[in-house]
């Protein structure tokens, strides 16, 4: 028994459900009650004028089966979680790496120009972007100045621009979790693959990177439902052109007053989040039961 | 007399590396420090650009700034929308903050502290905003309130901002309880002090740490929080990331990267002072 165990243990009576009790009926009010109307909402048929016949039907549902449109926009809105998801790991796991293994004194500093991007808000950061992709942005301007093109590139307002926000806008939680599992290794593994003849790219497919799998895929399912739920990054770098889930409930919401149809989209995109949930849970504890049999 | 000089103390001999061996871990470091500068300056670009734009004279993104100004400084603080939005998000934020402290303290003890039924269920309720998609919160916010006639108000954002910002103060607050002893409240329950005498004397001072870093999170998540607040905030409700949500939409004057600024330092430094007084108890 763990002395957190035995803190626990220790006290019983009726406290605990007064001490849970305001946070619960806040929940149930706030959390609980509307996503159960949205669920009812999501079978309801739409009247277009924004009313809504109160009925049971599937077909809000039904149009991700049938109709291609939506249908592609479900695969667009995976496509970019795995695409943002490869890309955070790309360049997180230098990063990550460097940070879990550095000895410089600045190790703090460098901690805190990852944090520090978190603690700034998405909508700030993607201003930034636009700043830098846009039509006559600094990247646009400095590639004409210097004659390496004749046409300003088309770097936002379309998927590239998301693509390149969100990375940004993530990359902070994949290196953290890369960087929570890359400090545990024991470097003397590492070394010892080095002392045994291996040459650095060996070293790194064959030790480094196999007992680095948790955070690997602690940190692209982290990613990944984040990316496919962001909303403010697609709609302000992606503009009208690029549609996923998220923007599609926005839109049927607000602009057209659908709530059945926006429920459904809404219900559909928590299922994947759901989904993903399921399968890194299974892998988190396969990967701890993997890790008592070592 | 001094022919002689004293023998060097012996040293072990550095082993012999070849020279273009050493030459190739020398420049493999230098590739390896540059990778590393070019992604932290790929997640750092956007922070920097905004704060290098907002000094700039032009009311065009011309990059690097012909001439710095505070023009754009001027214009944010004299610009009433923009100041009333700024208003309303603090005034969300300080409350959520206060509600969310109060909640999540009372639910941490009794998650941290006790055994009982559901405990372990109603620990990932709490949790689950974390991981949940805003966009779905939005979307339940905005027809839950149009049912029940609540749209629009202080106080509906406050109640959506508290489920949103919960989680972080249950995080913060049990990490600072699970190194608590129990012991130490059946002393002071022995030396008679009551229930909430003893929370008080004996307990927040010591999960204090916790206590600041949970509110200080839930006060930047609401303050921050965009997609949730877009559904739900009415006109007369707008907060700061709304208001920069739409000028930013249509608009490009650097008056957002002044006030974006101002935002940055604020993070910064709580940013430098947070996790060393999270750490200190």
């Amino acid at each position: 028994m763990t002395a957190v165990d035995k803190a626990a243990t220790k006290l019983r009576g009726k406290t605990p459900v007064l001490l849970v009790l305001p946070t619960f009926i806040h929940f149930c009010l706030f959390f609980i009650a509307p996503l159960c109307l949205l669920l009812v909402y999501s079978f309801y048929r739409f009247v277009p004028g924004g009313a809504m016949e109160e009925t049971f039907v599937l077909e809000n549902y039904a149009k991700f089966i049938l109709d291609p449109y939506y249908r592609g926009i479900v695969r667009d809105t995976i496509l970019l979680g795995a695409e943002v998801a490869f890309f955070t790991l790309i360049l997180g796991y230098p990063l990550a790496y460097k940070l879990a293994r550095t000895r410089s004194r600045f190790k703090g500093f460098l901690y805190l120009l990852v944090v520090m991007p978190l603690l700034t808000s998405a909508v700030v950061r993607t201003y930034g972007w636009m700043v830098i992709l846009s039509r006559n942005g600094i990247v646009n301007s400095l590639l004409l100045k210097w004659g390496f093109i004749e046409q300003p590139l088309r770097l936002m307002y379309n998927r590239l621009g998301v693509v390149i926000g969100l990375t940004e806008v993530l990359l902070p939680f994949m290196t953290l979790a890369l960087e929570s599992v890359l400090r545990n290794m024991d470097p003397a593994l590492e070394e010892a693959a080095h002392d045994l003849g291996a040459n650095s790219l060996q070293t790194f497919l064959r030790v480094t990177l196999p007992l680095s799998l948790p955070g690997v895929a602690t940190g692209s399912v982290l990613v990944f439902i984040m990316a496919i739920s962001a909303f403010v990054t697609p709609t302000l770098m992606g503009g009208p052109q690029v549609r996923v889930l998220s923007t599609v409930v926005y839109e049927q919401a607000l602009s057209l007053v659908n709530w059945p149809f926006s429920a459904a989209v809404a219900f559909t995109l928590l299922a994947l989040v759901g989904v993903l949930i399921f399968v890194y849970n299974k892998l988190l504890i396969s990967g701890k039961s993997w890790e008592v049999a070592q | 007399m001094n022919a002689v000089s004293k023998p060097a103390p012996a040293r072990p001999e550095p082993r012999p590396a070849l020279p273009w061996r050493r030459l190739g871990e020398g420049l493999s470091q230098v590739l390896q420090n540059l990778l590393i500068a070019l992604i932290y300056a790929f997640l750092l670009a956007p922070i920097i650009v905004v704060v290098i734009v907002s000094f700039s004279e032009s009311a065009y993104l011309v990059f690097p700034p012909k001439a710095l100004s505070l023009r754009w400084y001027v214009a944010f603080f004299s610009d009433s929308d923009f100041v009333r939005a700024l208003k309303n998000s603090l005034m969300v934020g300080a409350t959520t903050a206060l509600i969310s402290s109060t909640l999540g303290i009372l639910a941490s003890i009794g998650l941290v502290k006790y055994k009982f039924r559901f405990r372990d269920l109603l620990n990932s309720l709490f949790l689950s905003p974390l991981t949940f998609p805003a966009i779905v919160l939005g979307i339940a916010m905005v027809v839950f309130y149009a049912k029940v006639k609540l749209s629009g108000t202080f106080w509906s954002l406050v109640c959506a901002h508290v489920v949103l910002t919960v989680p972080y103060v249950i995080r913060t607050v049990s990490a600072s309880l699970y190194g608590f002893d129990n012991v130490l409240l059946e002393a002071a329950a022995n030396l008679g002090a009551s229930p909430f005498t003893a929370f008080r004397r004996v307990m927040l001072p010591l999960i204090k740490a916790g206590v600041i870093a949970g509110a200080i999170f839930a006060f930047i998540i609401s303050f921050d929080e965009l997609v949730v607040t877009l559904f739900i905030a009415g006109p007369r409700m707008t907060t700061l990331p709304i208001k920069i949500f739409n000028y930013i939409e249509y608009t490009s004057d650097p008056t957002v990267a002044a006030i974006s600024s101002i935002l940055i330092v604020i993070m910064l430094l709580i940013g430098v002072f947070l996790p060393r007084n999270f750490v200190a108890a």
